[in-house]
């Protein structure tokens, strides 16, 4: 699903820089191959969807359902459909590009970048989880660690910074099943913690694919607190047009 | 009852046009509001002085406190409470989309709680169909209930018409909105949460990714046409606005260009990105109408910029400059007589101001807030600290306060120049406020507030 573009994007440009990654076996999927599965498996060329995030925290339990629609990586349009306080207010954003409309207000406001690195929502993604486009092809190099064998067992592989590259992330783990449907996204810090889990589950046929219906953010260092997030309808490569990702859109 | 006639059939129309539809998707949804607002005037904490040459131009035996009562410079502590019910309705069919609020605000007179302390709901806008009503339930309660929204809205290829009672903003700015036209917010109010709808005609047309042309036509008259003290229509009577925007690679850029009220207005805009810090500017050149007191033309400007240095905190902060506004604080009550201040077309009185405000989330359901607005010219500030508190999914608690700091205005008799130390008035009997700061006059005010939305 678009909502993660630079989760997606990350694991994509992993994969697209491992020529580190050693000649596959001849039955064995390349990491490219491996995470573009991962990455259609979320998105597809376009998407439209209904979906309900839970956020649970030691304080409080909330929930949001929105309705998003994406086009590729660079163009999604969310507009959220409950809470009742929050409903109506739309997110757009094209490129670098970000643009909230309130509606009780009649006001579009453009979110400068500088805005993005908050909680998204009151969720544990940041706004910069939701809309950055990631530039991680450059700073990462990716390598198998473990194969399934026997018929059993899941593709892992590790991807880590060069030494240059101004990244977040010290390492990511990306856990991918043989049939190329994503389990888990582990993100670790620059010394090695483990910082937050991203675990894929309730996989169902969408438009011939197999298709992971809910997501689950775990942080490390907040016990018992999660954010996860159901499709209840997801459509895959439909039909949509760019005029759908304009000003026009946010408003309506 | 015959004034509901109109906005009946036009219910009517916007109902039948979307039942004609294949599919129609209905919503009802509605907020309560309470708000419980306790004032104290300064001159609560300190009466004002009268000035030692002013003295002699006070009858023998006058009683200072009546005389300042009668000034509205009082001392008395105020409470009000307020509560609002807002009932909203929504019909889409294909295209078309129909939208409907009833606002029904019950509000304790109480005491004048005075300027920066309005509680901001049923706020009214000028009303080409008259779709409010105000029972006479008693002199110190006022019950008001007003049909806020009532818009058709149909949305073409690229196109959008919006017909009837809707919210409509102009401009970037976020405390000082000199390109917002069309009924302004003023910050000192403490729910800023629906802009009042004004009836209009609107056209969207969208080209690309951001290009936008916008063409309003608004009400902006003290009576429709419908009205019993109903008079000709005239070009002072309406606003109209054209708005252009278009996004250069990560900026955002407006022009427009309004006759407001009859006097022509033009602006430039700017929303963009330097490095982590959004910036924003809006500058707007007023040229006033002929018979507008002799007004020379004047420019309104404000720049701005907002960041999170981190996760949790957000800083914005904004300059302004306000070529209507008087230089001198002795002037400003000639302000706030006038008629932009009347008509809601500005808030401010002076000419330089500031703006910070500071938001830092304590816990994702708790959020505290503290904006100053300044008059750089006097100097003089309002400060409003905020916290809010999110208690359930759809239930939202608010605590705050407004506090005037300045120079608190002085006692003289009515018609003393405290600058020639002279009087215009052969027998002063009266005391009048003589300004010496804007937000000096600003009563502190605090509040609670509580809200559920359903």
């Amino acid at each position: 699903m678009t909502l993660f573009p630079n989760l997606r994007r990350t694991l994509v440009a992993c994969l697209l820089t491992t020529g580190l990654a050693g000649p596959a076996m001849a039955d064995d999927p390349t990491i490219e191959e491996l995470l573009l599965a991962t990455d259609d498996a979320q998105r597809g060329e376009s998407s439209h969807a209904v979906m309900v995030m839970g956020v649970k925290t030691k304080r409080y339990e909330r929930s949001m359902r929105m309705e998003a629609w994406s086009l590729g990586t660079e163009k999604s349009l969310i507009r959220i459909l409950e809470p009742a306080k929050d409903a109506g207010i739309t997110t757009l954003k094209v490129e670098d590009n970000l643009w909230n409309y309130l509606p009780k207000v009649d006001r579009t406001m453009k979110v400068p970048a500088g805005m993005m690195s908050g909680s998204w929502m009151g969720s544990h993604f940041s706004n910069d989880d939701l809309v950055r486009e990631s530039r991680l092809s450059d700073d990462f190099s990716c390598e198998f660690t473990a194969k399934p064998e026997g018929g059993a067992g899941n593709y892992v592989i590790a991807c880590t910074p060069r030494e240059d590259a101004a990244v977040v992330w010290g390492k990511l783990v990306a856990t991918v099943r043989a049939d190329k449907v994503p389990v888990s996204i582990e993100y670790f810090d620059e010394d090695g913690e483990k910082v937050r889990t991203m675990t894929y589950s309730d996989v169902q046929e969408i438009a011939g694919r197999l298709t992971p219906m809910t997501m689950e953010l775990v942080p490390h260092d907040k016990e018992g607190e999660f954010t996860r997030i159901s499709f209840e309808t997801l459509e895959i490569d439909v039909p949509l047009e760019d005029k759908l990702f304009t000003l026009q859109a946010l408003k309506q | 009852m015959d004034r509901w006639l109109p906005a009946c059939a036009a219910l009517a129309l916007g109902l039948a046009a979307p039942a004609l539809a294949d599919e129609v998707e209905a919503e009802l949804h509605g907020d309560v509001k309470l708000f419980s607002v306790a004032s104290f005037p300064f001159a609560w904490f300190a009466p004002p002085e009268i000035p030692p040459e002013a003295e002699p131009f006070l009858p023998d035996d006058f009683d200072p406190q009546t005389l300042l009562d009668e000034a509205g410079l009082g001392t008395d502590a105020s409470l009000t409470g307020a509560a609002d019910l807002r009932l909203k309705g929504v019909l889409r069919a294909g295209r078309s989309r129909l939208e409907v609020h009833h606002a029904l605000t019950l509000q304790d007179q109480g005491a004048s709680t005075g300027l920066g302390s309005s509680s901001g709901v049923g706020r009214s806008a000028p009303e080409f169909l008259d779709l409010s009503y105000t029972p006479d339930i008693g002199a110190s309660t006022r019950l008001q209930a007003r049909i806020d929204r009532l818009l058709w809205a149909y949305g073409a290829d690229g196109v959008d018409v919006t017909v009837g009672r809707q919210p409509v903003t102009f401009g970037s700015g976020l405390i000082f909105t000199p390109m917002d036209v069309v009924n302004p917010f003023s910050p000192a109010t403490i729910d800023t949460e629906y802009k009042p709808g004004v009836d209009a005609l609107r056209v969207d047309a969208y080209a690309g990714l951001g290009g936008r042309v916008t063409g309003v036509v608004a009400w902006a008259g003290t009576y429709g046409p419908l009205a019993d003290d109903a008079d000709n229509i005239e070009l002072a009577d309406v606003i109209l606005a054209a708005n252009g925007q278009a996004t250069l690679g990560v900026t955002d850029v407006q022009a427009l260009l309004a006759v407001a009220r009859g006097e022509p207005v033009f602006g430039l805009g700017l929303v963009s990105a330097v490095g982590p810090i959004g910036v924003h500017g809006d500058v707007t050149l007023t040229l006033p109408a002929d018979d507008a007191d002799e007004e020379d033309p004047f420019v309104r400007a404000v720049i701005g910029a907002d960041g999170r240095p981190t996760g949790t905190t957000s800083i914005s902060g904004e300059l302004s400059y306000q070529g209507c506004g008087a230089a001198d604080p002795g002037d400003y009550l000639e302000v706030a007589q006038g008629q932009r201040f009347a008509r809601g077309e500005t808030w401010q009185m002076g000419r330089y101001y500031g703006a910070l405000a500071v938001s830092q989330e304590i816990t994702p359901l708790l959020v505290g807030s503290v904006a100053v607005i300044a008059n750089l010219g006097d100097p003089s500030a309002l400060l409003a600290p905020n916290v809010s508190w999110s208690v359930g999914e759809n239930s939202l608690v608010a605590a705050g306060g407004y506090v005037g700091l300045g120079k608190r205005p002085d006692a003289v008799p009515l018609g003393f120049d405290p600058t020639t130390f002279a009087i215009s008035e052969p027998s002063a009997d009266a005391l009048a406020a003589s300004v010496n700061s804007e937000f000096g006059l600003v009563p502190v005010a605090l509040f609670i507030s509580a809200r559920n939305y359903f």
